[in-house]
This record gives structure tokens, sequence and C-alpha cells, in this order.
């Protein structure tokens, strides 16, 4: 009996940015999984050695240190020089703070718009005609919900994703005969970090503790639960495996039902 | 190497699959996930050798039931073999394409057993279990004319939109037993289906089937149509023979 599904990436590689912790990090395990050699991405080195070590040890794949800032075109620069050619880019990048829409003035908004957006659109077409030319490629993009669903605190984070579902969704449609696809993954709340950071700026903004934000917010869940960042990571797999070739310019919820629409 | 585990070896699936397209194709994917498969169709002869193949194919157990769950008497007995599955599937094909206008309410009535009471009440009969054992799948195949109006195909289109309401209101009161239902809506696949059906077929008298799916190739971004099996790239139409077109 064959002992799991076959994916059919062993051997590409996959550059996965911001994947020192949390769901870029649960990507970057799972390609590993998948036999895909994956530069790894994260503006603290240390930390980026440790999370390379942890995913070699439990893959046995190959895995290769890109440090630095890919919201900058230095940082884009170095990073890209660790992996020129990725088969598969995973687009990922922390967000700015939550925080009160009156305070955001153009400095903020440009700072978000290139942490959220433009450094995806820039990393993208830095390797998008080498996946043209040799007519196979997955993008992937870590965004939000937000982007269907918006929330509290978070609309500069979510502006700056929907401006980049915009591109993506567009430019899908125009490398979709060479091969490309180009998607985005959609998290609800999973067990991050950055999950608890935000819990802890509604908890402030509230007033209450942050267990009862987690209470509440668990509790309007379908699922009644915070999402598995390895769940997260299989369908990063998935998608950017040989078998998701006829799938692009979608985005992809991953809620636990939250999204109350049909479709 | 060996795949990626998906977790799932050692449950059982249903997976209402007639002996070809995209149903079979879901089939043989589960099964090579390690998971023991039961399929059903019409046609006795063509599913005992698809079962025979898949279960070659995976080296899971393939079992068959030569049933119509369309019908009461078929989903009794479809379950009598498969009664308590982890994953359920679900497809029945649909009425044949068609321009006519004045369908009245048994053609309603026959499309929507079809393609939305089959999927209900199968669902209905397994979830209790799944929800028990606090895990279970439920896949419904409906089509990309959920979300895209197309011409023709008002009838199935109607009962799919049907089945979509029911299944994303159950959907959210199912999940905190870590039972999920979602949808997969294909778009034009290189099924028997689709060659039954090209959008523009009415204005284009004496086109091939070949000259079809040529054409639907062409209207699609990726300038090719799905492989039910997709694990490459599959045919694509050079550009010199789109513009040919």
């Amino acid at each position: 009996m064959t002992q799991g599904l076959d994916m059919g990436i062993a051997g590409r590689t996959a550059l996965v940015s911001g994947s020192s912790e949390g769901l870029g990090k649960a990507c970057a395990l799972a390609l590993s999984k998948c036999g895909v050699t994956v530069a790894i991405n994260g503006r603290d080195e240390a930390k980026l050695k440790g999370t390379a070590a942890k995913i070699e040890k439990e893959t046995g794949g190959k895995v290769v240190l890109a440090p630095g800032d890919v919201t900058t075109d230095e940082g884009r620069a170095a990073v890209l020089g660790q992996c020129p050619k990725p088969d598969i880019l995973v687009n990922n990048a922390g967000g700015p703070p939550p925080g009160d829409f009156r305070t955001w003035d153009e400095e903020i908004w440009l700072k978000a718009l290139r942490g959220n957006m433009l450094y995806a659109v820039f990393m993208t077409n830095a390797v998008m005609d080498n996946m043209i030319e040799q007519r196979w490629g997955r993008v992937i993009n870590i965004t939000s919900q937000a982007v269907k669903m918006p929330m509290p605190l978070i609309g500069l984070s979510t502006s700056a994703r929907a401006g980049l579902t915009g591109y993506m969704g567009t430019i899908a449609r125009e490398v979709a005969q060479y091969g490309v696809t180009v998607n985005s993954l959609l998290p609800g709340f999973f067990n991050t970090k950055r999950l608890r950071q935000y819990l802890e700026n509604i908890a402030a903004s509230r007033n209450v503790t942050v267990d009862d934000v987690e209470v509440e917010r668990t509790a309007a869940n379908p699922t009644r639960r915070s999402g598995d960042p390895d769940e997260f990571g299989a369908w990063c797999a998935f998608v950017a495996s040989a078998h998701s070739g006829y799938m692009t310019g979608q985005n992809i919820l991953l809620d636990g039902g939250a999204y109350p629409g049909v479709m | 190497m060996n795949g990626f585990d998906l977790g799932i070896a050692g449950g059982c699936a249903l997976v209402c699959a007639r002996s070809e397209g995209l149903e079979r194709a879901c089939a043989t994917a589960v099964a090579q996930a390690g998971v023991a498969v039961t399929i059903n169709g019409r046609d006795g002869a063509k599913l005992k050798s698809a079962a025979e193949e898949i279960a070659q194919e995976t080296g899971a157990h393939v079992a068959y039931a030569q049933r119509d769950v369309t019908t009461s008497e078929g989903r009794t007995a479809v379950l009598q073999v498969c009664s308590a599955p982890d994953i359920l599937v679900t497809n029945a094909g649909g009425p044949r394409p068609d321009a006519q206008r004045s369908w009245g309410d048994a053609d309603w009535i026959a499309a929507l057993e079809a393609q939305m009471f089959s999927a209900v009440l199968l669902t209905n009969a397994v979830i209790g279990n799944m929800i028990e054992q606090r895990w279970g799948r439920i896949i419904n195949m409906t089509s990309n004319a959920v979300k895209l109006s197309m011409p023709w195909v008002v009838l199935t289109t109607g009962s799919r939109m049907a089945l979509t309401g029911y299944s994303a209101t159950i959907a959210r009161e199912v999940a905190q037993y870590d039972v999920t239902v979602n949808n997969m809506l294909p778009g034009p696949h290189d099924t028997k289906r689709l060659r039954e059906y090209s959008p523009s077929r009415g204005k284009n008298h004496g086109m091939t089937v070949e000259e079809l799916l040529v054409e639907r190739a062409a209207g699609n971004p990726s300038r090719r149509i799905g492989q039910p099996a997709n694990s490459g790239p599959g045919a694509r139409l050079s550009p010199a023979r789109i513009r040919a077109m």
C-alpha cells in the first residue's frame, strides 16, 4: 500500500518569507515533508538557524537560510540572493500592530502597504519570469480572513492585504497559461504568537482579560477552537503540489467556518 | 519517496462515484491515502472493473454497490455496504444541458432528487455517526456554475445551489464535533459530461468534440481543461493554436 499522497513536488525549491515561526514556519515544514528544498526567511538570523535545525531534524530535508527584511529593497535582494529561482514562493509577513484608525498618518500607511502588500508584489515579480520560462510555478500568499470579513483595529493590514488580493487575482489570469498558479490562503485564528498579541490588544481596548477574550472568541467559532498551524501548512503544501495545477486566483479561507457567507 | 501523510489511513469513505471521471479520480486519491473506499454506480460491469483497478493501483480495500443513489432504495442499499463512513463524497449526474425554458414541476423535482436530495439524505444518514465519533468529512461535488452562471444548465445549477445552501447551514452546526462540510466546484475537466456540453454549441453547428474541447481550453486563462487526476499540467494549447481559432 502507498503511504500518503505523493504531492509530486519532491526536488523542487521553495522560498517562504516570514517563516522563522508561526504559519510561515508551518508552511516551510509541510513543504519540506514533501521533499522540497526550502529557503526560510526572517530578520533574526539566530532564530532562523534554530527553525532550520528543527525542520531538518523532523523531515530530513534540505533547508537554506535566507535572512533579511523582505519589506525593504536591500532585504529582498539579500533573500533572493540565497534563493534566486524558487519553483514555489510563499509570501508571508507579520502585520503592523492593531490600533485606532484616527492615528494612522501617511508614513504609517506607507509602512503598512510596504509591509503587507508591496513586499509580496516585488518578491513575486522578481521570481515570476523564471516560473513562466520553466512553465511551472506556484505563488501562495498568506493574507487573512479579514480580507473577506473586516475586524476591528486591524484596518492597516486589512487594507494592504486586500490590495494584494486585487493584484494577485489579476496576475493569476495572466500567467495561468504558463503553468504558474497564484493563490492566497486566508487564515482565521491559529494558535500563534500573533494571535496572542491580537487578543491582548482587543482585551486592552475593552478593559477585559485576555482569557475573557479567548473564551468568547472560541465560543463564537463554529469549531469552538483555534486552528493548529500544521493544518495551515498542509494546505500550503497541497496548493503548491502538482495536483493543484488547475486552481488559480483563489482565496482559500481556513477559519473554522467563521466567515458567515455561503461562497 | 513516501507521500504526504494525510492522516486518514485506516478510515473508510463512501464515494458516490460513477466508474469514471472526477468521481473515480476522487475515489482513487482517497484510496491512495490508505482509506477503504466504497464506490457506487449503475453500470455493474464498469463498476466492478473500476473497483478492481483502484484496488490494484492503490492497495486499498475497494467495495462497490451497483445502485443508484438518487433513489431511496438505492441509498439504502449503498448504505448497507458502507453504513458508517468517515468520509462521504457526494455527486450525482445531472440532467443534460438543454436550452429549453419550459421546465415543469416534474423536471424540477427530478433534478432536485438527483442533485440535491440524494446528497442531503446521504449526509443525514451518516452524519449522526460522524458526530458521535467526533470526526467526519462531507464533500459535495457541485460545479463552478454555482458561482458563475452559464446558459443551458438551469436545472442543475438551481439544484446544486440549493445543496450549497443546505451544506453551508449544517457546516456551522456540526463544526464543533470535528465534522467538516465543504463543496468542490469543478470547472471544465476532461470528462464525458464536458463533451456533452459547450456553452456556444448552439452557434457552432457541426463542431467536433475535439473542436469543442479546444474552444473550452482557449477560453480559460490556463488554456487547458482540467485533468480528473490532476498530477501534471496535462495538455495545454499552444499560443499558435489559440491564435488560429
